[in-house]
């Protein structure tokens, strides 16, 4: 029993997920939840085949992450392949700026402040799918600036920085006045919960 | 789990209550990629990482569709059914299609037994 357990992701993790999903009065059933279990381990299982087909064909030996990436797209889901690959550049990023900084600051005090800039790429197609949060709310067909700029925020957040909290936002009109939207960049300030070390991100990225 | 308002949790800074960098163990999800094929031996570090996103996506998925199943049912709790049905509806799910029946299946027959 203990060892059919270790061959599926672990239920209480699962279980939250899904629990962040609804509203707050929803209940899930056990068995939802285990089926749920069953259903992840048989996606990953199932991408993962993709995958390493691709790296066989490749003559490559090792799966990366965009080999999973590619996986994803060729079984249909288009749209996580597209947020992967921007969380995987993200984090790609992300650990280079990490090892960079540990390396200038190997001798420096470890609760310094370090702020760098971390532009994403141009957002040149419409926002991909969303969530709204607040049961009720619903994007009207012409969002306002706001509303645009915080559900994109959202949108990053969500796919981008997990364990980080948002500090500011603010916006900066980039090429013209008054305030073209499409060439507006969002800024945003993030700091690690974690806080160790503790630093800053400002993130900008293009409305 | 925390459940701000909309923009609230944004602009406070912080929206969900999730502590870690990442809601699912890497190990295991590092396990079940080596059993899922022969051929794959080695995998690089970010793997299991974009993995334990792309299943919260998954998940996110299919328990929104399951959900609106069992709000047609006007009913609150999720249960396995909805998931199966949200499993059977959606043409990327199909490879899951045997798995839910196959479970749905197993507690007919063990329904059956006690009785």
């Amino acid at each position: 029993m203990v060892e059919e357990q270790d061959k599926l992701l672990p239920i209480a993790n699962v279980g939250r997920i899904m629990r962040y999903i609804l509203p707050r009065h929803a209940k899930i059933s056990k068995e939802a939840k285990e089926t749920m279990q069953e259903c992840v381990t048989e996606f990953i299982s199932f991408v993962t085949s993709e995958a390493s087909d691709k790296c066989h064909k490749e003559n490559r030996k090792t799966v990366n992450g965009e080999d999973i990436c590619w996986a994803l797209n060729s079984l249909g889901f288009d749209n996580f392949s597209e947020v992967m690959l921007r969380y995987l550049h993200k984090f790609r990023e992300f650990e280079r700026q990490k090892s960079e900084q540990n390396k200038a600051s190997s001798t420096e005090e470890k609760d310094e402040v370090t702020s760098y800039e971390l532009g994403l790429q141009p957002d040149t197609f419409a926002p991909l799918k969303f969530q709204i949060l607040d049961k009720g709310e619903s994007s009207s067909a012409n969002p306002s600036f706001e509303d645009r700029g915080l559900q994109y925020l959202f949108l990053i957040y969500e796919s981008m920085i997990d364990g980080y909290s948002i500090d500011k936002i603010g916006v900066q009109d980039h090429l013209c006045k008054p305030i073209n939207y499409s060439s507006a960049i969002l800024c945003i300030t993030v700091s690690s919960r974690n806080s160790d070390p503790f630093f800053s991100e400002k993130y900008r990225t293009w409305l | 789990m925390k459940r701000p308002g909309t923009y609230s949790g944004i602009l406070s800074g912080g929206i969900s209550g999730r502590t870690g960098p990442h809601l699912l163990p890497l190990a295991r999800i590092k396990k079940i990629m080596k059993k899922s094929n022969d051929d794959v031996k080695m995998i690089t570090g970010e793997a299991p990482i974009v993995f334990s996103k792309a299943c919260e996506l998954f998940i996110e998925e299919i328990t929104k569709r399951a959900w609106n199943i069992t709000l047609q049912g006007k009913r609150r709790t999720l249960c396995k059914e909805d998931v199966a049905s949200a499993v059977i509806t959606t043409d990327i799910f199909d490879f899951l299609v045997n798995l839910v029946s196959d479970s749905a299946k197993s507690e007919e027959s063990q329904l059956t037994t006690k009785a």
